[in-house]
């Protein structure tokens, strides 16, 4: 039997799917960091603001990658719809902790899709997320980083911590 | 046309030659493409899922589907819903399979 779905993508259909899920995630990443952005902005951490400004923007070219990837490769992607952005913080603290959170789920995902890849022989796939698996633990410990820094400065003026905040631009 | 699967209320068929896959719905036979077929499964994944059904269940019952850039519009019922998401993913799972076959 003629395979029609092997000569027109080289992506395993059920690997496309979890690459459309990561596409929403990356996304909704985005939008979660442009909030963190808005709500440092409003509260006068302005280092802050721009930290949180540039991983917007980081999480969107992580997102298009992988949109490109699927369409490069004969798949469809399909352009995520985003709700339910937080834009509510305690503090500093909250919103980098928050920010460790979600870069963990994404790290989880992003494991899955590598894992499942191997499991259906989907090796360009597997190849191709190798680079978010590099980046995705630089992106965790640059959050622990910050949040130890914010440890030890406990007690020091809110402005301080923000100040320092430009050193993980 | 070749069979590819048969559910309890849908068929899945290919045009080789052509590169097409067919649906027959019952009252209608679908042309889908490649990219066609794609959109399908996605949408009716999405659709079947845990969290859609419910939302389904709980208000109207039924949901809208359309195909082909809009050239095609179903009505269909929760077990219609199950029975194409059954239907598209074991007609992938032929053609995966073959895949790993071939490797």
């Amino acid at each position: 039997m003629k395979n029609i779905i092997r000569q027109k993508t080289s992506i395993h259909t059920d690997i496309m799917e979890l690459l459309n899920e990561q596409i929403f995630a990356e996304q909704h990443a985005s939008s979660a960091y442009l909030a963190m952005a808005s709500w440092c902005d409003q509260n006068g951490y302005l280092q802050s603001a721009d930290f949180f400004y540039k991983n917007a923007l980081e999480e969107r070219e992580h997102m298009m990658k992988i949109f490109k990837y699927v369409l490069d490769n004969g798949g469809a992607s399909f352009s995520p719809e985003v709700s339910n952005i937080n834009h509510e913080y305690e503090s500093l603290k909250d919103v980098v902790e928050t920010a460790l959170d979600m870069e963990i789920s994404v790290t989880q995902k992003i494991y899955n899709i590598v894992k499942e890849s191997r499991r259906v022989g989907d090796v360009g796939t597997e190849v191709f997320m190798q680079w978010f698996v590099t980046e995705q633990l630089e992106e965790e410990q640059k959050f622990r980083d910050i949040l130890d820094m914010i440890h030890l400065m406990d007690g020091a003026a809110q402005q301080f911590i923000d100040e320092r905040m430009k050193n993980y631009l | 046309m070749e069979l590819l699967h048969t559910s309890t209320y849908f068929s899945s068929y290919q045009d080789a030659e052509n590169q097409l896959f067919y649906i027959d719905f019952g009252n209608k036979i679908v042309t889908l493409t490649f990219h066609e077929f794609l959109h399908l499964k996605h949408k009716i994944r999405f659709m079947s899922s845990p969290r859609y059904l419910e939302l389904v269940i709980n208000s109207r019952n039924i949901e809208i589907l359309t195909l082909c850039n809009r050239k095609h519009l179903f009505i269909l019922d929760v077990p219609q819903i199950l029975d194409l998401q059954n239907l598209v993913q074991n007609t992938c799972q032929i053609f995966e399979a073959e895949s790993l076959v071939l490797a």
